[in-house]
């Protein structure tokens, strides 16, 4: 069944031009929205979505406070408003607690944490100054509730966005503004290559997993866009889980 | 195409509130039966009488044998269960009259055998029924927002429903291997009867209100959307969760 749950809204997505950010960008645009990406990966974006004319391109990296208040600032100039965020640009570390590097710890964090607060902050106060009961939908994980190894910073990096999630919610509720959040398991995206192309972690993987399989892009863009629809309109400040039952293991 | 063509879905509890949501929902998205159960026979017939699609059980969930008749008798006339909706539950609720300091055990024992045993028979008897049949189904048990936002003065609800969640749990794991995706959903303060002790009293209406951030009850209808969603095939990647919309009410 096509819905058509998104005509005329001007929706944000960060990370816009691979995995889950482009599923998302894919499906809104289906759906009827206007899509403004976010990405660092300008050749990808362009390779992507640069036929599109549904969806705008911008190179911003969310780490970067100034150019996420600007680019903000040039899509309601360009679309007058923005009515859905979602705020999914995310990056990993693969170092174990005792190897992990400042270095490292710090990307994650800026990325996972700053970046998702920078642009959260910046769109909800668009929608706050122009009256827009919005939709904010960020990112957390599976791992901020279940301990997975060898990517120190992340899953506190995620466990933070849930929080975050919470006190956006609160606060934002008296502006008719819904905040939640999706925590995926591991899924078909590039950031779960490093276990799908080795043959005795993905199977040891699969093994584990009550339907012995990954998430699906579609299933992760399914529970989100649910998340930002009419169908959804009394959930706030949750963070959904899908994660195919990983964490009953 | 709509997204529930041709299953076959039992709901419980549905005779009122959420549940009759849930089944007229259902009868919109082209389910080929629900099987309506409920204690209240007057309501079920004045509700269902005229829907040809609907089969009306009256029965005490709490009552184990009613329970099986009611799964054996579905699964003879439609062949299958694909989707039980297990919504039926009651609260007691009477200012401090049921505050755990004074809780009478009649009223304890009622809320856990119906929330507890009564949710666990009619899940079990479903489950059982859908591996029987090989039908990789959905079962949608209905929780509470009021395990996690502990709210004063109602007996054996909030332990019965956190009861709820930890068996939606065991429940999806031990039936995945049969692709039996079992999940909850909480809803918060809806218009139902239930809240009606809340809604009614001016007082206690208005301290609700003010404490939400949102500043309202739920509709039956978004309860509604949550659940069905659930049981759709756009939730194939939940397992053992449950899914809370209680506008904001637990932060």
């Amino acid at each position: 069944m096509e819905m058509q749950r998104f005509v005329d809204k001007v929706a944000l997505v960060t990370g816009g031009a691979n995995g889950f950010g482009r599923g998302l960008t894919e499906q809104l645009v289906k759906e009827g929205a206007k899509v403004v990406i976010f990405d660092i990966e300008d050749d990808t974006m362009e390779e992507v979505f640069g036929d599109n004319d549904d969806v705008v391109c911008m190179h911003c990296d969310v780490r970067d406070y100034d150019r996420v208040q600007e680019c903000v600032k040039e899509i309601i100039e360009r679309f007058g408003r923005i009515d859905i965020l979602m705020n999914n640009a995310g990056t990993v570390c693969r170092q174990s607690f005792l190897e992990c590097t400042k270095e490292g710890w710090l990307e994650v964090i800026d990325t996972n944490l700053n970046g998702v607060f920078y642009v959260a902050q910046a769109v909800a106060r668009t929608m706050v100054e122009l009256g827009v009961q919005g939709h904010i939908l960020n990112v957390s994980s599976n791992s901020s509730r279940t301990t997975i190894s060898n990517v120190t910073p992340y899953p506190p990096s995620k466990s933070a966005v849930k929080m975050l999630t919470q006190t956006m919610a609160r606060e934002l509720a008296e502006y008719g503004i819904h905040v939640n959040a999706i925590a995926p398991g591991t899924s078909l995206t590039r950031i779960t290559l490093g276990t799908r192309n080795d043959p005795e972690r993905n199977a040891a993987f699969l093994a584990k997993m009550p339907f012995h399989r990954y998430g699906e892009i579609r299933e992760m863009v399914d529970v989100s866009l649910f998340l930002c629809s009419e169908a959804a309109s009394f959930i706030t400040g949750e963070t959904i889980y899908e994660d195919g039952g990983f964490n009953l293991q | 195409m709509a997204r529930f063509d041709g299953k076959v879905v039992v709901v419980t509890g549905a005779a009122n509130g959420i549940g009759r949501g849930m089944v007229e929902r259902f009868l919109e998205e082209g389910v080929e039966a629900v099987v309506a159960v409920d204690l209240e026979e007057t309501t079920l017939e004045e509700v269902y009488g005229q829907e040809p699609r609907v089969r009306r059980f009256a029965l005490d969930i709490r009552d184990f044998d009613a329970v099986h008749a009611m799964v054996d008798a579905a699964v003879e006339e439609f062949g299958r269960i694909d989707i039980l909706m297990n919504n039926a539950g009651i609260s007691i609720k009477d200012n401090d009259k049921y505050g755990m300091l004074n809780c009478p055990k009649e009223a304890w024992d009622k809320v856990i055998l119906t929330n507890v045993c009564g949710t666990f028979y009619v899940a079990q008897a479903v489950a059982q029924a859908m591996v029987a049949k090989g039908t990789k189904g959905v079962i949608i048990n209905t929780s509470s927002n009021t395990f996690r936002f502990i709210p004063k003065y109602l007996g054996a609800y909030p332990a019965s429903k956190a009861a709820i969640t930890i068996f939606t749990k065991q429940f999806a794991k031990e039936l995945a291997e049969y692709g039996i995706r079992v999940n909850a959903f909480g809803p918060g303060t809806v218009k139902t009867r239930m809240s009606e002790p809340t809604r009614l009293n001016p007082e206690m209406n208005e301290a609700f209100l003010k404490a939400l951030p949102t500043h309202r009850y739920g509709e039956i209808h978004e309860a509604v959307s949550l659940g069905l969603f659930l049981a759709s095939d756009e939730a194939s990647l939940l397992l053992g969760e449950t899914v809370f919309a209680d506008g904001g009410q637990s932060l």
